[in-house]
């Protein structure tokens, strides 16, 4: 019995451990606009560790209080981070071109916000009749 | 052009001059603090309780300019499917069977005080915000759907088909419910006014007007004082923002 429990526990560790190592991943490219601004709302270890705090937190004082400030509104992560590639067309959030992506593919850990958010930045769309 | 005749008999000036001395003597101060467009960081205050009056009479049978403009305010896009595609205002045509008279409206969320999607909603995910709003919370909608079968006005649509490009103001997804926001994106950004009464007054209808109800000095508020506005379904008593002239 103690045995398997420290099998389970030194796989966790393994595991733990490797995901760790992938989702640094400074290897990644980040194709920012800086033109928007010249650094994150919060410095880069908290955004990478707490992004989804902050955004879940916005999302719910939108929704039920209908507070819009941008310092961590989706919207405004998007601004910033998604720029048109070369040809001109925005990263498609299924790519790990897109930012978000890039780590979430990398780390296995599946990004919901987008199945109704827009993944890039507002342009205007001729609707389909 | 004259948009309405005021007929100036005893009982409408008495009327008319009553309102003018009421607010005359209010004070300013307190109207003006409801006026100001409210800071991005502030909630929404419950002295505002955001409504629309519906002119039926300048409503016309052929234009469908509100819905076009909620469309494409929203994103909302048709997939050739009328019966599950998601509409969030629609034009009605409805005929008296005694007169024969037929009166064109549009129908959407009536933004009800008393809303049975939120008596019914089992997450909360149906709410009426502060100042009025009825909405869907769609980080908590399940897509149960009990608010759509609830609604007696079936201003509630499901979202049935997975979406794409959606617009980063009015996020919309497969498995939840959405139903008119009275355009709260623009609301919290000052603008005051919602896509379909921008579209009907840029078509020249003036059907559609929207404002504050609990201002007396609206314009929302005085036509409704002068005119009156007829609720649908008014034995429901479920206090609507949304009410109608000339039905």
């Amino acid at each position: 019995m103690y045995k398997k429990l420290v099998i389970k526990t030194l796989l966790t560790f393994l595991l733990v451990s490797f995901s760790g190592a992938s989702i640094t991943h400074e290897n990644i490219p980040h194709n920012i606009d800086t033109s928007l601004a010249d650094k994150c709302v919060e410095p880069t270890e908290i955004m990478r560790a707490q992004h989804h705090i902050f955004i879940n937190q916005q999302g719910h004082d939108t929704v039920v209080k209908g507070i819009r400030t941008t310092k961590y509104s989706l919207k405004n992560c998007i601004n910033c981070h998604i720029k048109p590639l070369a040809d001109g067309s925005y990263p498609n959030i299924k790519s790990k071109e897109h930012f978000c992506s890039g780590c979430h593919i990398e780390a296995a850990a599946q990004v919901e916000c987008f199945d109704c958010h827009a993944s890039k930045p507002f342009k205007k769309i001729v609707i389909k009749k | 052009m004259k948009k309405y005749e005021i007929k100036l008999d005893r009982r409408n000036f008495l009327k008319s001059s009553t309102l003018l001395g009421i607010s005359s003597v209010a004070p300013g101060v307190f109207f003006q603090e409801l006026a100001h467009a409210r800071d991005l960081d502030k909630p929404a205050s419950s002295k505002i309780r955001w409504g629309m009056l519906i002119d039926t009479n300048q409503c016309t049978e052929d234009c469908d300019a509100c819905v076009t403009a909620c469309d494409e305010e929203h994103g909302i896009e048709d997939f050739g499917r009328p019966s599950t595609d998601t509409q969030w205002i629609r034009k009605l045509n409805l005929t008296d069977e005694f007169s024969g008279k037929s009166y064109n409206l549009p129908m959407m969320c009536q933004h009800c005080e008393n809303p049975p999607c939120v008596d019914v909603c089992p997450t909360g995910a149906s709410f009426i915000r502060a100042d009025g709003i009825v909405l869907v919370n769609p980080h908590t909608c399940i897509g149960c759907r009990y608010c759509m079968m609830a609604c007696p006005y079936k201003a509630r649509s499901f979202v049935h088909e997975n979406l794409e490009n959606q617009v980063p103001h009015s996020p919309r997804g497969k498995g939840c419910v959405e139903s008119c926001n009275l355009c709260v994106h623009k609301i919290d950004n000052g603008e005051n006014n919602t896509a379909c009464a921008e579209a009907c007054q840029k078509d020249g209808h003036q059907a559609i007007l929207f404002g504050n109800l609990n201002d007396p000095e609206s314009e929302i508020s005085k036509q409704l004082h002068k005119y009156g506005g007829k609720e649908i379904r008014s034995d429901l008593d479920l206090n609507t923002a949304v009410r109608y002239r000339g039905i």
